[in-house]
């Protein structure tokens, strides 16, 4: 159980999450939405301990240190690989680091994307192929929760489709997988939980099953906790049109 | 290429070590290079003590002449090691830096199991390498200390300096 | 094996019962037979991109209402007889009359018009 109490960060003098509680239970598929700058990136750095912060985040009761960092894993659209490294080195150097780094699961990925294993380096893939290879390398290094900050951005929606099945399909019951994105309708049916942030506050945490009973689609349901207003653009172009017409 | 292979698990990952290895080689020969430059100023103050023999052509002392002491000589002669020790020094900058090249590998580097990973690559060859041109610097002023000793004659030294010199050997 | 290819998922409804729905349809269409084999959860899972709790949910509901048998971690195959296949069938005739007719009625077609259509249709 990863568990998130009280967490509260500030960012250049400005709030950057503020009071977020929040637990992750093994074997869920949540998504994390929430506009640019709302916290999304924060929320998952201070998980990782990339980022100072008060307040308390627990894996299984235990403060996050070194001991227990490798059941983390992180998938970022900045990317982490190294990009002069082929992915044979990178296999490498994750099993050197990360001794529950998965072998089958990799050789499997990779040949499933199609990406060349040995001579060609990271930095010559192409933007989808690097993060088919950064999400690769974050589902192989054995961890039991697996964080994903906009992996897709730049892959287009086939690529992004094979790969939420692929996920489905591989993921062991244990394994947890936080997914931020901004793709709501493309993730409602394979994510099993959503959660909303909205300035740094969680506005919204809801299961696909309370979805289902109260009979709302999650877009729906987005809309809403955002205050979405659907007169909003019709408001607006009334106004361009009205002041250019007259 | 086994060694070099060991020196690459201390580079970040990516980085080749070829670039370092290179700058301490050619920083290593110019400096000893630089450092002729002494061979040829002890020559020029040997001559200044002596003069020679009308008839038999044997080195004579001039009376009264002072030989300059072995730091006042060397002036700027050695720099060329500490110049390139501070190069290697530099490399540190661009190590860490490399975590933030191309990609974001420093969230990988940070969030590693073994803490010291990171640092490990970025520090430990270019403060070897630093101290390996200190070291090489040392020898060569030792080297040179003891020409300088070999061929002074004490008369031409200022009183007490030979063995000053003889207290750093 | 249930062949899932025709099921496309749409928006609006529940994805539990879209699966449901596809199977009943199966089921009446005779495509689905007794005794017939269900994909594992996760191949299932995997083959739709949906996540694994709905497709458990969507296998649930029909192993409660007796139409597939699970055996923990065991394969689940359909188990039909003729009563569980007429119900089958009535509910979903019935399902689709209703909306049929919540369609009809909010166009304002009054209920002769309504049995005149289908009378009209019927013949084509």
């Amino acid at each position: 159980m990863l568990k998130i109490e009280n967490l509260n960060k500030i960012y250049l003098c400005k709030k950057a999450l503020s009071d977020v509680n929040l637990t992750f239970t093994r074997g869920e598929i949540v998504g994390l939405f929430g506009e640019n700058g709302a916290g999304k990136t924060t929320l998952m750095k201070c998980i990782l301990g990339l980022h100072g912060y008060t307040g308390q985040i627990t894996l299984d009761g235990e403060p996050i240190t070194r001991k227990n960092i490798d059941r983390i894993s992180f998938a970022t659209s900045e990317h982490s690989f190294f990009p002069n490294l082929t992915p044979w080195d990178h296999r490498c150097f994750y099993k050197e680091h990360f001794p529950h780094f998965s072998d089958k699961r990799f050789e499997g990925l990779m040949r499933f994307f199609g990406l060349p294993m040995r001579f060609k380096p990271l930095r010559s893939f192409s933007t989808g192929q690097k993060n088919q290879f950064e999400v690769i390398l974050a589902l192989c290094q054995g961890a039991d929760y697996i964080l994903m900050d906009e992996p897709f951005a730049g892959n287009d929606l086939f690529n992004r489709e094979d790969f939420y099945k692929v996920l489905l399909g591989i993921l062991e019951p244990g394994e947890t997988v936080i997914l931020s994105t901004h793709l709501i309708e493309e993730v409602s049916g394979f994510i099993g939980r959503a959660v909303m942030i909205h300035e740094g506050k969680i506005v919204g945490d809801v299961t696909a099953d309370e979805l289902d009973e109260s009979g709302k689609s999650l877009v729906a349901y987005v809309k809403e906790t955002y205050g979405y207003r659907s007169d909003r653009v019709s408001r607006a172009l009334d106004d361009i049109v009205g002041e250019d017409g007259e | 290429m086994r060694i070099f292979d060991r020196l690459e698990a201390l580079t970040p990952p990516g980085i080749s070590p070829r670039r370092l290895l290179g700058m301490l080689a050619a920083g290593a020969a110019l400096s000893v290079v630089r450092s002729f430059e002494f061979l040829i100023k002890l020559y020029d103050a040997l001559r200044t003590v002596f003069d020679y023999h009308p008839q038999t052509g044997e080195p004579i002392i001039i009376e009264g002449r002072r030989m300059p002491m072995f730091w006042a000589l060397a002036e700027q002669s050695f720099i060329g090691f500490a110049i390139a020790a501070a190069v290697a020094l530099a490399f540190i900058g661009y190590y860490y830096a490399s975590y933030r090249m191309g990609s974001r590998s420093i969230y990988l580097m940070r969030r590693l199991p073994h803490p010291w990973e990171m640092h490990k690559r970025a520090l430990t060859l270019p403060v070897m390498g630093a101290l390996a041109m200190l070291l090489l610097g040392a020898l060569t002023v030792l080297v040179y200390l003891g020409i300088y000793m070999l061929v002074t004659p004490e008369a031409v030294l200022t009183a007490g300096a030979m063995e000053q010199l003889k207290e750093i050997v | 094996m249930i062949n899932f290819d025709a099921l496309i998922i749409e928006d609006g409804i529940p994805i539990y019962l879209q699966i449901v729905r596809h199977i009943k349809r199966g089921i009446v269409s005779g495509v689905v037979k007794d005794r017939d084999e269900l994909p594992s959860r996760r191949v299932l899972s995997a083959f739709l991109g949906v996540n694994p709790n709905t497709i458990q949910k969507a296998y649930r509901i029909l192993e409660d209402e007796a139409l597939i048998e699970s055996h923990s971690g065991a394969k689940s195959y359909m188990s039909l007889d003729g009563a569980r296949i007429a119900a089958v069938r009535d509910e979903l005739v019935e399902a689709d009359a209703k909306s049929s007719v919540e369609a009809l009625k909010q166009m304002g077609v009054t209920k002769e018009q309504a049995i005149a259509l289908i009378e009209k249709y019927w013949e084509e």
